[in-house]
């Protein structure tokens, strides 16, 4: 097989990827073409050439799957983050500017988190932006300090292993 | 433990990963409640004697900075939002609480005795409870009450409701909490009067005075206050933004219809909902655009006004059905 490069991969199959991503994203175009984009820029991004593909869609798909998994994940942390906001009186309320930042960080954190078990993030979560006791938290969630401890340093490894 | 690569820039990854098992498990021990002095200097000590544990320890300062940004309100929605992992897990609970809140329904309707009240379609009735709560129906609705010695509840099944609260002076002393269970949330009023509309697709909840508050078990979605003047379209999962109520929201309780820009063939169909007469419209001119107030206990009179201003005709069926068409076939 002929060493690709990123200008082949680019023409052979941008109109097939913008398509896949269309029957992901339903009939919105335009979003389906930046994912594609986006697709093509992390590949771009990772190296002078594309790696040897046995098979380019395949790969292709596994990183726009990634993207959009992503942008999902994104999308819902800021609608739950903004329903809490609603609360707020107005005054207390960030700008859209601050926002933009604000939820940067509030995305970097999710991620830190990820795949831990609801209970170890509910726990970290309690003990470090709220300022929960061990003892408060195993009241909150119904277990034992002890358990609340083991949580917690598997958040805390977690996080530590990714920063 | 979770999959995650170890990052490969730093040191031989055994001994780098033990190193941060250590700074995890003190940062654990210092973080709580019972941490003393003594466990500092120890940690101390760990800390200063070797610069793989000071290059493991960054990390946690790393992580304390980032936690420090976090915005407020953010652990709610942190907490709201669950691990990839586990959402397999929140749907469990979520399904959990939806049989919950079928509990509550239950448990309403058939421990304290509900006493049900229902309209007719077209028919609208108006009514007061023993604790001076004021109800209205409207049209085709279905509303369950049961108050028992230590809570108010009212059950909308279907249609719409309108609650004026009361304030149960019979238990002034310790008044009893009012709950409206709906079908796609918990409706808490603050010394309120707000409409609730149950359709197919979903609820809409408007405020006319003083406040609510929403909670929807099922979605995990935080409680929300609606003051008066605003309104938010929910569903069993999810909710909108809330925003500023329409005329529409509480016309039905004065007997009106009031649309803004609406395609006939629905205005039709919410007319005939309202009115408890059939009413049709041509489809050629289904989705010509309505706007303007009409009065829901002369359906015919309000269709008439729309033939005179779009050039229709209004017909009646054998059946009483009202019929829009073209003045022209």
């Amino acid at each position: 097989m002929l060493a690709q490069t990123h200008e082949g991969l680019y023409r052979e199959h941008h109109s097939w990827l913008t398509g896949w991503l269309r029957g992901r994203l339903g009939q919105c175009s335009d979003r389906a073409a930046d994912f594609a984009h986006d697709t093509f820029l992390r590949i771009l991004q990772a190296g002078e050439r594309p790696p040897e593909l046995a098979q380019p869609r395949h790969y292709l798909a596994t990183i726009a799957r990634g993207l959009l998994v992503d942008h999902f994940r994104r999308q819902d942390l800021e609608r739950a983050w903004l329903a809490e906001l609603a609360m707020l009186p107005e005054a207390s309320q960030p700008s859209l500017e601050e926002r933009a930042i604000l939820l940067e960080t509030l995305c970097e954190i999710d991620r830190m988190l990820d795949g831990l078990g609801a209970r170890a993030r509910q726990a970290f979560l309690l003990s470090q932006l709220d300022g929960l006791s061990y003892a408060e938290i195993a009241l909150e969630l119904g277990v034992s300090v002890s358990s609340v401890k083991k949580y917690m340093h598997k958040a805390v490894l977690q996080c530590l292993r990714c920063l | 433990m979770p999959a995650l690569p170890v990052s490969s820039a730093r040191g031989s990854q055994p001994d780098a990963d033990a190193h941060l098992e250590a700074a995890a498990a003190w940062y654990v021990r210092l973080c709580a409640e019972d941490a003393h002095a003594g466990d500092r200097a120890e940690w101390q000590r760990w800390h200063d004697s070797s610069p793989e544990h000071r290059s493991a320890w960054s990390r946690v300062e790393r992580m304390q900075g980032l936690l420090r940004q976090a915005p407020a309100q953010s652990r709610h929605a942190l907490g709201a939002v669950a691990s990839r992992k586990s959402r397999r897990v929140a749907l469990w609970a979520g399904l959990a609480f939806l049989c919950g809140l079928s509990f509550l329904w239950m448990q309403a309707a058939t421990e304290a005795k509900v006493e049900w009240l229902a309209t007719a379609p077209g028919e609208r009735r108006e009514l007061q409870l023993a604790d001076g709560t004021r109800l209205l129906l409207g049209s085709a609705s279905r509303v369950g009450v049961s108050f028992d010695a230590a809570q108010r509840r009212l059950i909308l099944q279907t249609g719409s409701l309108q609650v004026v609260s009361g304030h149960d002076p019979a238990h002034a002393a310790a008044p009893r909490p009012l709950q409206v269970l709906a079908r796609d949330g918990v409706v808490r009023p603050l010394g309120t009067r707000f409409t609730l509309q149950q359709d197919a697709t979903g609820t809409t909840l408007a405020v006319q005075e003083h406040a609510v508050e929403l909670s929807q078990p099922q979605g995990a979605l935080p409680p929300l206050r609606l003051v008066a003047g605003q309104r938010v379209r929910f569903s069993a999962e999810a909710r909108g933004t809330p925003a500023a109520a329409q005329a529409g929201d509480e016309a039905w309780t004065r007997g009106q219809l009031v649309v803004l820009d609406m395609p006939l063939a629905r205005f039709a169909s919410e007319l005939a909902a309202q009115s408890g007469r059939p009413i049709r419209c041509d489809e050629r001119i289904a989705s010509l655009r309505i706007s303007g107030s009409y009065l829901v206990d002369q359906p015919e009179r309000s269709l008439q006004s729309i033939a005179a201003l779009h050039g229709l005709r209004v017909e009646t069926g054998a059946d009483q059905a009202l019929r829009l068409v073209p003045r022209r076939p």
